[in-house]
């Protein structure tokens, strides 16, 4: 009895406190994640407001200011056409995200769908969708991607085609692992019992249970995807000059090394804050999954 | 089931993915827009020489015809004649594979030396400042383009502070240690962090099992402890890893090999694009598949040694 008003006088507060409490403190400690979303935004801000930031047109040639190290006029010095250089990287920015980010949303979207119908049906689809698996990962990721832009010549659409030819077979492995457990699940058996068709099946009840560990790897992928992409662009495969690309105008200051090394260091800062900030943000958002899991 | 069930039946599992690569490798050039022959001689090839390639590559004869062709060559180690080099392509590729071997064992040996004891100190001192100043610049570096941070060696310590050769392969062995010192420390800082965070990871859960308990109740000095028991069992799972990542280090080295002028197969097989030379490409194409697959099978029968618990299936 004594007990029974304290139990009572409780304040009403606590039930909503009860609820984004727990939210609050998680996200309180995830520094990680907030600094990388922060990052993040910075960035894709500086991509969008691009014309308004650069002080300079960023193809605009100067050739009596060429090669000028970083000044307060050319904060990143100027390159071997006089164009400013931190002009060009962010101009650069929307471009590489773009690519980016399409990059690991075409290879997902078909691993989902070629894993979901192999894991799904099983069977003969289920074979024949394996083994082309196992064999587009018996090449390694780069070389595959290298081969395949050898046969499509050299330019970004090959790149986006290579790039999704190479990465949809680990998207297509994760699904079909997960839904080769789900299928078996009660509330599967029970949907199929009441007779409800496949695609129903797959869309509203398999899908949406499978698809994070999809979401948790494209994650931590897209920072791999990024450094492949300006890699293949350094390579002269994907991006080609003059369009301002990070990993082209690295290309384009290696040679000059000897006398201007702002054209190669400069710009990659850029790479190296966007993969930064990605994993940051990637490791954050995969680790919300995982807790909500 | 014992070990020679085993293999045989690891490599039946083979059999189908050494059949898709031979036929991906054999779809490349076939799939070139446009007729292959002439895109491979450029625009100033006569209709003969055109003619001659297109008989020389078989791609006058029907698809399935040439396909066996194709097989039965390849099993021969026949791989054609490159366009640039004018001699047979597995003799080039096999000139070339000891600068990429080099390359890779250089690189390899360095990150196991770096991991080892930056993962010890990383899972022995969870938390502490060092454990985060560790974790956080693993992150750092896996954010960096290799290309990136090799032109930023070579600018430093080849431009700047002259100690290190700007390009090439050297001549004797100690002569490559210092040639392919900046080349192997650029792949091994993108290798390491993921090998770091994986052996921490795998130590810290080798110290919580019950007999690393039992051997400290035993009384048994902590760093005993630690290399007699912890280590050994947490670098099997390193050990997965690295094998695993054999496939993307020889992506890696095509990288690097065009950023140090290093005269192995990556850099050859980005000159091959630019001058077309497609069979030498199909050749590289097909030696790093094939390559990829037997560190796989390695990968698993040390695996299977190493580890007597893992089933054979």
């Amino acid at each position: 009895m004594i007990d029974a008003p304290s139990l009572t006088s409780r304040p009403p507060a606590t039930a909503t406190r009860d609820r984004f409490g727990p939210l609050l403190a998680q996200v309180g400690r995830r520094r990680g994640l907030i600094t990388g979303t922060g990052l993040l935004l910075v960035i894709l801000l500086a991509s969008i407001f691009a014309a308004q930031l650069s002080p300079y047109d960023p193809i605009a040639q100067d050739l009596r200011n060429a090669l000028k190290p970083p000044s307060s006029a050319h904060p990143f010095g100027t390159d071997n056409f006089g164009r400013d250089i931190f002009s060009r990287v962010i101009h650069a920015a929307k471009l590489d995200l773009q690519i980016g980010i399409l990059s690991v949303l075409f290879p997902w979207i078909i691993g989902v769908v070629l894993g979901g119908l192999a894991g799904y049906f099983g069977g003969l689809i289920d074979t024949l969708i394996m083994r082309t698996v196992d064999t587009f990962t018996a090449f390694p990721f780069l070389i595959m991607v290298i081969g395949i832009i050898a046969i499509l010549g050299p330019g970004l659409t090959s790149m986006y085609i290579a790039l999704t030819l190479a990465g949809w077979s680990a998207y297509a492995r994760i699904i079909r692992g997960e839904i080769l457990v789900i299928k078996k699940s009660e509330y599967v058996l029970a949907a199929r019992s009441l007779g409800y068709n496949n695609a129903r099946i797959i869309f509203r009840h398999v899908l949406p249970n499978v698809i994070t560990p999809a979401i948790i790897f494209a994650m931590t992928d897209i920072v791999l995807v990024i450094l492949s992409t300006t890699s293949l662009s350094f390579l002269g495969l994907g991006v080609q000059p003059p369009t301002p690309e990070w990993g082209s105008m690295i290309a384009e200051g290696r040679s000059y090394i000897m006398l201007a090394w702002w054209m190669v260091t400069l710009p990659g800062l850029a790479i190296v804050l966007v993969g930064f900030a990605l994993s940051l943000f990637g490791d954050g958002v995969a680790d919300l999954l995982r807790n909500e899991d | 089931m014992d070990t020679v069930t085993f293999l045989r039946k690891r490599a039946l599992h083979m059999a189908p993915v050494l059949f898709g690569i031979v036929l991906a490798v054999f779809l490349m050039v076939r799939l070139i827009p446009g007729d292959p022959a002439r895109i491979m001689l450029g625009t100033h090839a006569t209709p003969e020489r055109i003619a001659e390639l297109q008989t020389e590559l078989g791609l006058d004869q029907p698809i399935w015809r040439q396909f066996l062709l194709f097989i039965g060559n390849v099993v021969q180690g026949e791989l054609g004649t490159s366009l640039v080099f004018r001699r047979a392509v597995a003799t080039v590729i096999f000139e070339r594979v000891p600068a990429t071997t080099f390359l890779i064992g250089y690189a390899v040996i360095l990150s196991v030396l770096i991991t080892v004891p930056l993962a010890m100190i990383a899972a022995v001192k969870q938390n502490s400042l060092l454990d985060q100043v560790i974790r956080l610049s693993s992150t750092l570096t896996l954010s960096m383009p290799s290309f990136w941070l090799g032109l930023n060696f070579l600018i430093l310590f080849a431009v700047f502070i002259p100690i290190f050769p700007v390009a090439g392969y050297g001549k004797t062995f100690v002569d490559r240690l210092w040639h392919l010192f900046l080349p192997a420390l650029t792949i091994t800082l993108s290798l390491a962090p993921m090998l770091i965070r994986n052996l921490r990871s795998a130590i810290i859960d080798v110290l919580q099992a019950p007999y690393v308990e039992f051997a400290r109740a035993k009384g048994i000095a902590e760093a005993t402890l630690l290399r007699r028991h912890v280590l050994r069992n947490a670098l099997i799972s390193t050990v997965t890893i690295l094998g695993i990542n054999i496939g993307w280090l020889m992506g890696g080295s095509v990288v690097i090999e065009t950023v140090f002028t290093i005269p192995g197969l990556g850099s050859l097989i980005i000159s091959s694009i630019f001058a077309r030379d497609y069979p030498m490409i199909q050749g590289i194409a097909l030696f790093f598949g094939l390559l990829v697959i037997l560190i796989n099978l390695t990968t698993d029968i040390v695996y299977a040694l190493l580890d007597p618990r893992v089933a054979y299936d």
